[in-house]
């Protein structure tokens, strides 16, 4: 019988893993290079600009489309992990974010969505770790 | 939950990477039922009565 080599991969769903990590990456190049288009002026009027973003939530819908593939494949703990993992992510991001918007109001800083989305990605990943290292 | 999986894994001499394999799961989640870190659900946990060719009630015991 063939020794599969993942810790926490099966066969089935390790190329959906690697799917998943490719579409990340061409959704953040497209993300950077649109921004930095945007930026720079590269492109230019509101109908540039739109249809860099359109881009970018198309690239963003195939990244989604491959994670939830990758859960559907995904051992059942796994997927416990996973989903702790984007429960503090919510969590996390909902807080920052208004406690950015309490912080606004008082005068002290200004909220950007960045903050916001920044702590869930930093709360997932943490919650990742985590998790894999609690069952581990 | 405390469990078997280990002795009867070991009778058969099965590494936990085979079991992980016959069980369609990954050795995490192997290591993490055979520590009691983590309970199997009941699909899992018929898949590895069918496995040993023990009940469940012989394989799990609640604590």
């Amino acid at each position: 019988m063939t020794e599969h080599k993942g810790w926490t991969s099966t066969d089935r769903d390790r190329r959906s893993q690697t799917m998943t990590v490719v579409w990340s990456l061409i959704w953040a190049g497209g993300f950077l290079l649109a921004n930095t288009a945007i930026k720079k002026e590269w492109i230019t009027g509101d109908a540039g600009v739109v249809a860099a973003t359109a881009l970018v939530v198309f690239l963003g819908i195939g990244w989604v489309y491959a994670y939830v593939r990758y859960l559907s494949h995904a051992d059942e703990l796994v997927r416990k992990v996973q989903l702790e993992a984007m429960a503090v992510a919510l969590s996390v991001g909902f807080l920052v974010g208004f406690a950015s918007l309490l912080l606004e109001s008082g005068g002290i800083l200004e909220a950007r969505p960045t903050s916001m989305v920044l702590a869930m990605i930093a709360g997932y990943i943490a919650a990742t770790l985590v998790g894999h290292r609690r069952y581990s | 939950m405390r469990n078997r999986i280990r002795v009867l894994r070991a009778e058969r001499n099965w590494t936990q990477a085979e079991l992980a394999k016959r069980a369609a799961v990954s050795r995490q989640t192997v290591n993490a039922i055979e520590t009691g870190r983590f309970d199997p659900s009941l699909p899992l946990a018929f898949t590895l009565s069918r496995l040993f060719g023990k009940p469940i009630e012989e394989i799990f015991d609640p604590e």
